[in-house]
């Protein structure tokens, strides 16, 4: 079961990558998102076994007007929406139905650190070339 | 059953409780009394609440610090802001009964089982820690956006 579970989370992550780069070129031109702010959100994602708890630390940023209501909700909706994409995957692996609502707050997690780790790659890697670009202008 | 094998199993309860009820709970108290948001429920009673939530040893601390807030309040509203919470607390109390009975064999709560206090506060702490987050989230929204 583990196994196709991380066969099904990897396709979908191939999936998830481009949206998650559209976001983090979003995100990176605004200068509200610190490259330590984004790493920190990453490395919470890696470590909480809570969705709740990556969801929270986006509310608090958005809360302490840390980071714009806009793109703050951006982050906030695609990471609730990939409970949808947890439900389908968790339906095609035929588990009882008694597990079905754990495993799909399982692999809702694990979707949620892979769309969070290619939106963080992505923003670190946009903003460098943002960054030599302001340095060569000034 | 050990009780360092219970609170092995209590864990992936309180986990998934926070992450579905626990969470949908806070969101909804948070929702309800978002028009005292960030004027009537400041962020500085916010981080109170979230002070006496962390130092609290059991669930009694934090209704106590609730009762207290809605003495001291002095708008009718903030006053069932207060109230509301408090209850909210009771019902978490009902839930960990369910979750400890669950955790231990499985077998269904009746109404003269207890949860041991940890639970109690471990539960009511996840909550607190959405409802804190939620209303800081819904405060920088302002009122009219929901």
């Amino acid at each position: 079961m583990r196994t196709k579970v991380s066969q099904a989370v990897a396709v979908e992550s191939d999936r998830l990558a481009d949206i998650a780069y559209e976001l983090a070129d979003a995100l990176q031109e605004k200068q509200a998102f610190t490259n330590s702010q984004m790493s920190g959100l990453e490395n919470l994602a890696y470590t909480t076994p809570k969705v709740s708890d990556i969801l929270d630390l986006v509310k608090t940023q958005i809360g302490r007007k840390r980071w714009p209501v806009g793109e703050g909700d951006q982050i906030l909706d695609a990471l609730s929406d990939l409970k949808r994409n947890a439900q389908r995957i968790v339906r095609g692996l035929e588990v009882g139905e008694e597990d079905e609502a754990n495993a799909v707050r399982r692999v809702h997690l694990l979707l949620c650190r892979e769309f969070v780790k290619h939106t963080v790659s992505h923003f670190l890697y946009a903003r460098r070339f943002t960054d030599e670009g302001q340095a060569t202008d000034g | 059953m050990a009780e360092a094998n219970i609170r092995q199993r209590c864990h992936a309860r309180v986990v998934a409780w926070s992450d579905g009820a626990g969470s949908e709970l806070a969101e909804r108290i948070a929702t309800h009394h978002q028009d005292l948001l960030p004027r009537m429920v400041t962020h500085s009673q916010l981080m109170g609440l979230r002070a006496a939530v962390e130092v609290a040893t059991d669930l009694s601390r934090i209704t106590q610090y609730a009762r207290h807030q809605g003495e001291k309040a002095w708008r009718d509203a903030l006053k069932a802001y207060w109230i509301d919470l408090r209850r909210v607390l009771d019902q978490i109390e009902e839930m960990a009964v369910d979750v400890y009975a669950d955790a231990q064999a499985g077998t269904p709560a009746t109404p003269e089982d207890e949860a041991p206090s940890w639970l109690v506060l471990w539960m009511a702490r996840e909550f607190t820690q959405h409802l804190i987050c939620h209303s800081l989230y819904l405060g920088a929204k302002g009122p009219q956006r929901s």
